[in-house]
């Protein structure tokens, strides 16, 4: 292909643009990374650290065998699997049925679903729900109001939409009910799109931090943002200062980096995956609901 | 708005109803029992809610009862609307909202034109790769390493300030760059994302087109502005009235977890207000009524700017 | 479908107990009835631990407490269970972070979802005081007498000053020291270096921080004079400063009222409070103060002093063990001359009212279990109990050497047994100077230093007062001072701006109807 001068230099610059815009989008989580495996006398000596001379798992050791740090993993990783698990089933078999035309009443679910997406009464009218639910201080209060948005379930409609009633109708002579066709058809067809929704909730899961801060007191109960916010921050009423009895070391800025770089790894892990399907995950549908 | 809805999700005509409604519920009765999970959880958690927002016009105890506890009216509106957090709560969440919409909205447009530029297919996957990943990183973390990066006393960017001879700035503290730090914060985080959406569209766009405009002797400035942005128009016409709609939205854990006792006037906003009132001081029907207030407003810009947006004659969002 | 609820569990084994014992009565009624009195004589009149009536259920009792440390003891963890033994009692505890017990707190009473013993940290909190109005907690005014320990161990006037507005308790206050308050505590060992004397006024104070950073005594250029944090409705640890200047004390961080003439004045309208604002500007910009103050939190502002780069604190002299151990890392001859506490300054330093916060139980636990739940504080607080928390396991976390015990430091913290503190805690009168196990050098000189401020310390005389606008209204007024105090010290608002602020207050009704009811419940109490 024929190019004249401006063309090129657009290309050059516009490769050396973007290439800035990575560089500035990783340069946080690389230094993080970096200073959180190297020596802590280098960095205690505030030597800018932009490559480890020495590397150190001192901060890491230190976390893993922290008890609480630990726990707040566990916690974040039951949320992902099972909060994911419930939270696929609920939206996927609703989603489904009211992706069929012939279903009764349907229109009206619709509207109240996208009633829910556009006004929502707020944080204090939820909290009273999950606290008559009696879930409060429970793992259960940061699953069962997650359980299902409006827009996964009108992005996962649209995408049922595409599979059309001849599929269904086929199944249904060779004896299937509507159950069973869901299990057995819809399912293993819709898989691609499962997963993606998978990838979303399992990272809203893992990333959720508002919900636990609302409903959780015990903190051996909490998840891993709560931990990590309490390491990196951690904000004190006035009381505290009359009533320091007790002791221990708090955590280092290279504790603290360790920590963030121990909550992105699952990020980090999953990322390649996500990756392959969030196009189909945000694009089932467009932004069209 | 019921007829809106109903337009935009039912392209296909309804067959005519062969059978007698109950027949018909009867027949679908496993259809219904795979939607009841999620019915139960739309009408328990999110409907049952909504019925909540009376005690926004009470004097809610729970020691008396939702019945019993007495009515106030709109008093906890009146005390809302007359004190002076008010207007600093508006003012900060319409700043924090109109930077966002003057300086993050472009930038995913501007990005994913210029990734769409790119002659090679695997630098240009690379960079989306390395541009998307934020989005899925918490704000817990996106806070942590602003703070990793910027304080005045940790801070690398401030260790460079200093070794260079300056003085050292303190980017978290001063309540004049708040605001701009949060929306850097969302550039950051989103900017990168924001482009997939963009670059669906262009990638739909015909191959012939630009063909078309090289022969006409334009140049890839030329067809950028004439080919693809036409081709984009319409999502970005979407995108930005869901912006609109969601103005009184700042996103509360942002705000929150960036707020300090420096910045506090400026990182105070209509959802770190409610949760101060309400969580933290328990005071649940002023704070019920603040949330209300602020669902409302959202609530009537989202279909205001809809019905605008299809007055233009572009495609609402519902 | 996930009903897990502990309540909803609760009351479902409250329940087959009940019918369990309805089926039983016939046979051992009376037996029942004869140990529960004895149980209650027992634990009452001596408190002591071994001496539970053996057959009697353990107390399965909820409790919601904060810790400090970063984390929380096990629940299984062995010290636990010997506690619980010697209880004879079930401890559910949720170990709720320090850093925000209050908002959890809040919105627990708030909402009714109470656990059947809380740490209310502010027994005058809005937010607590509604809760009593609305019945949600004991009066346990008629109850706790017939407890010995709770009467011996505690304080008179720290269950006088724990009374609510209609003068009954609704808690069990946490005693705590009355002097060797919370107060400065500086770098001897940098003054000595620099052949300074200990300051007394706040000017010897200044010129004493600028010492410490002109000299640089922390080597690296990164010296601060003082080291602290606030809080977003007050002036958290830097209250101190504006106290010396004003003589006023308070509580919780909040130091809003100064005792003149029998009349209680808002603190924020005296001169002093403005002298103190110039002062601390003046101190900020000459870079005294760390540059992000503003921000810091409680634990990062400790992390600069424990690394050496401040040269004073807020701090008691019995925390000395947690600098002493994080400043012997990087030079292994410090002593305890690296935090030693001030006696005064301007002739000030605070009294504490002898508790910090208090257990309350709520209504909705019934009467028998509220007076089970006491008499298990009550064992609690006896020697025998109370020792398993104080030294924990032998050979574990303490080990016994020429006939005393020596704390294994490491793995008591490790375990975090002294959250346990933050439960039930017994004291000594110098426990917030120095503890048992510090080296006899130490405990005579902060000894003697607390001896001293015994003379001149300023107990807090708001601690109880009511106010019902004050409930509502304070909190507001609070922020938006407090908001000005930090833009005046950081420089970006001039002290014009707090005169105007305070012409405001003073002519502000609200404020003015708070002082009048504020005064009007001290004049009630002092009339009592």
């Amino acid at each position: 292909m024929r190019e004249n001068l401006g063309d090129r230099v657009f290309n050059a610059a516009n490769i050396t643009f973007l290439a800035v815009v990575a560089i500035v989008t990783l340069f946080p989580i690389y230094y993080v990374v970096v200073v959180s495996f190297s020596d802590p006398t280098d960095y205690l000596q505030r030597k800018l650290v932009l490559f480890p001379t020495k590397w150190s798992f001192a901060s890491y050791e230190y976390l893993l065998n922290n008890k609480s740090f630990m726990r707040s993993i566990g916690n974040s990783l039951f949320l992902a699997t099972v909060g994911t698990a419930c939270s696929l089933m609920v939206t996927a078999s609703l989603a489904y049925a009211i992706s069929r035309k012939r279903l009764a009443g349907r229109k009206i679910i619709l509207f109240l679903i996208l009633f829910t997406i556009l006004f929502n009464p707020g944080i204090i009218p939820n909290y009273l729900v999950v606290k008559e639910l009696g879930f409060l201080n429970s793992t259960w209060s940061l699953i069962v109001p997650s359980l299902s948005a409006g827009w996964f379930v009108i992005l996962m409609k649209s995408f049922f939409d595409n599979i059309p009633d001849a599929l269904e109708e086929a199944a249904k002579i060779d004896g299937c009910n509507d159950l069973t066709v869901f299990a057995r058809i819809i399912i293993p067809l819709a898989l691609p799109a499962i997963a993606a929704f998978g990838l979303f909730y399992a990272v809203m899961y893992w990333n959720m931090y508002f919900n636990a801060l609302l409903y959780l007191n015990d903190y051996q109960k909490w998840p891993i943002q709560l931990v990590l916010q309490n390491i990196i921050s951690d904000s004190a009423a006035g009381a505290l200062m009359e009533d320091r009895l007790t002791q221990q070391p708090p955590p280092s800025e290279m504790l603290k980096m360790a920590a963030v770089v121990i909550a992105v790894t699952p990020i980090l892990c999953v990322y390649p995956l996500l990756q392959k399907h969030f196009a189909k995950g945000v694009m089932v549908g467009s932004v069209k609901g | 708005m019921n007829s809106t809805v109903t337009a935009a999700n039912e392209k296909t005509v309804i067959p005519r109803q062969k059978y007698h409604l109950g027949k018909r519920m009867f027949r679908d009765r496993y259809l219904y029992l795979l939607a009841l999970p999620g019915l139960l959880f739309f009408l328990i958690l999110k409907f049952v809610p909504m019925g909540g927002i009376v005690i926004a016009f009470q004097n809610y105890s729970h020691y008396i009862g939702i019945l019993k506890s007495p009515w106030v009216g709109f008093d906890h509106f009146i005390r809302l609307f007359t004190g002076d957090q008010f207007w600093l709560l508006l003012r900060n969440t319409m700043a924090i909202s109109l930077l966002n919409l003057f300086f993050f909205f472009p930038l995913p447009i501007i990005i994913s034109l210029l990734l769409n530029e790119l002659r090679s297919n695997r630098y240009k996957r690379v960079i989306q790769t390395i541009i998307y990943l934020p989005h899925f990183l918490s704000w817990v973390i996106i806070v942590s390493l602003t703070f990793l990066m910027l304080s005045v006393s940790q801070g690398v960017i401030n260790q460079v300030i200093e070794m260079a001879g300056y003085d050292k700035y303190p980017f978290l503290t001063e309540p004049k760059i708040f605001w701009l730090m949060l929306t850097l914060q969302s550039i950051w985080k989103d900017a990168g994302w924001g482009t997939i959406i963009f670059l669906a569209a262009m990638a739909s766009v015909d191959p012939q087109l630009y063909e078309a405009a090289k022969m006409d002797g334009a140049g890839r400035l030329r067809s950028m502005w004439h080919v693809t942005l036409p081709a984009i128009r319409n999502v970005v016409v979407i995108l930005f009235i869901l912006q609109l709609g969601n103005i009184m939205d700042v996103g509360f854990e942002q705000v929150f977890l960036m707020g300090n006792g420096a910045v506090s006037n400026v990182a105070e906003v209509f959802e770190t207000y409610v949760y101060r009132m309400g969580i933290q001081q328990g005071q649940f029907s002023f704070s019920t009524a603040v949330g209300l207030f602020k669902s409302a407003i959202g609530l009537i810009l989202v279909v205001m700017a809809n019905y605008m947006s299809k007055k233009m004659g572009e495609e609402g969002v519902f | 479908m996930f009903k897990v609820n502990r309540n909803s569990w609760w009351k479902t084994s409250f329940l087959v107990l009940i019918a369990l014992s309805v089926v039983l009565a016939g046979c051992s009624s009376n037996n029942q009835n004869s140990q529960n009195t004895k149980g209650n004589n027992n634990t009452s009149s001596s408190g002591n631990a071994g001496s539970v009536p053996a057959k009697e259920e353990p107390l399965k009792v909820s409790i919601m407490s904060h810790f400090f440390q970063d984390t929380p003891p096990d629940k299984g963890g062995e010290v636990q269970q010997r506690m619980q033994e010697a209880l004879n009692a079930e401890l559910d505890i949720q170990w709720v972070s320090v850093n925000n017990y209050e908002d959890r707190f809040n919105v627990t009473v708030a909402s009714g979802d109470l656990p059947e013993l809380v740490l209310v940290r502010d027994p005058f909190s809005s937010v607590f005081r509604t809760g009593v109005e609305q019945g949600a907690f004991w009066d346990i005014t008629p109850y706790y007498k017939d407890y010995g320990n709770l009467t011996q161990s505690i304080s008179e006037t720290a269950w006088n000053l724990t009374k609510m507005k209609d003068g009954k308790n609704y808690g069990v206050p946490r005693p705590r020291p009355t002097e060797g308050e919370t107060f400065f505590a500086i770098r001897k060992d940098w003054l000595d270096q620099l052949n300074l004397e200990l300051p007394t006024t706040t000017d010897e104070l200044y010129a004493v921080m600028k010492a410490f950073v002109e000299n640089d005594m922390a080597g690296n250029g990164q010296t601060v004079g003082f080291s602290g944090y606030v809080n977003p409705d007050n002036m958290g640890n830097f209250s101190p400063f504006i106290s010396s200047f004003t003589g006023a004390n308070g509580s919780s961080g909040n130091v809003e009222w100064k005792l003149v003439d029998d009349q209680l004045v808002y603190v924020d309208t005296l001169p002093e409070t403005r002298q103190a604002l110039e002062y601390l500007a003046r101190a900020y910009k000459d870079k005294l103060l760390p540059a992000d103050f503003a921000s810091l939190r409680s634990s990062q502002s400790v992390d600069l002093y424990k690394a050496g780069n401040a040269g004073m604190i807020v701090e008691k002299g019995a925390s000395i063990s947690e600098y002493l151990s994080a400043m012997s890392a990087s030079n292994s001859d410090v002593d305890y001359q690296v935090l030693y506490p001030l006696t005064s300054i301007n002739g000030y330093n605070p009294r504490a009212g002898g508790f910090n916060g208090m257990l309350a139980i709520p209504k909705s636990v019934p009467e028998e279990k509220m007076k089970r739940i006491l008499s298990m504080l009550n064992t609690w607080m006896s020697d025998e109990a109370y020792e398993i928390q104080q030294w924990g396991i032998e050979g574990v976390h303490h080990k016994v050497e020429n006939g005393k015990k020596v704390i294994i430091e490491e793995k008591f913290a490790v375990d975090s047994i002294a959250n346990y503190n933050q439960i039930v805690f017994k004291h000594g009168p110098y426990a917030s100077s120095y503890g048992d196990h510090h080296p006899d050098e130490m405990k005579e000189a902060f000894g003697k230093i607390q001896e001293e401020r015994t003379k001149s310390s300023v107990p807090d005389y708001s601690v109880g007062l009511y106010s019902e606008t004050a409930q509502t209204y304070l909190p507001e007024i609070r922020k938006k001072t407090q908001d000005l105090k930090i833009k005046i010290i950081l420089g970006n608002k001039s002290i014009g701006d707090w005169d105007a602020h305070v012409e405001t207050l003073k002519n502000d009704t609200t404020l003015n109807k708070i002082i009048e009811e504020i005064n009007a419940s001290y004049n009630a109490r002092a009339s009592e």
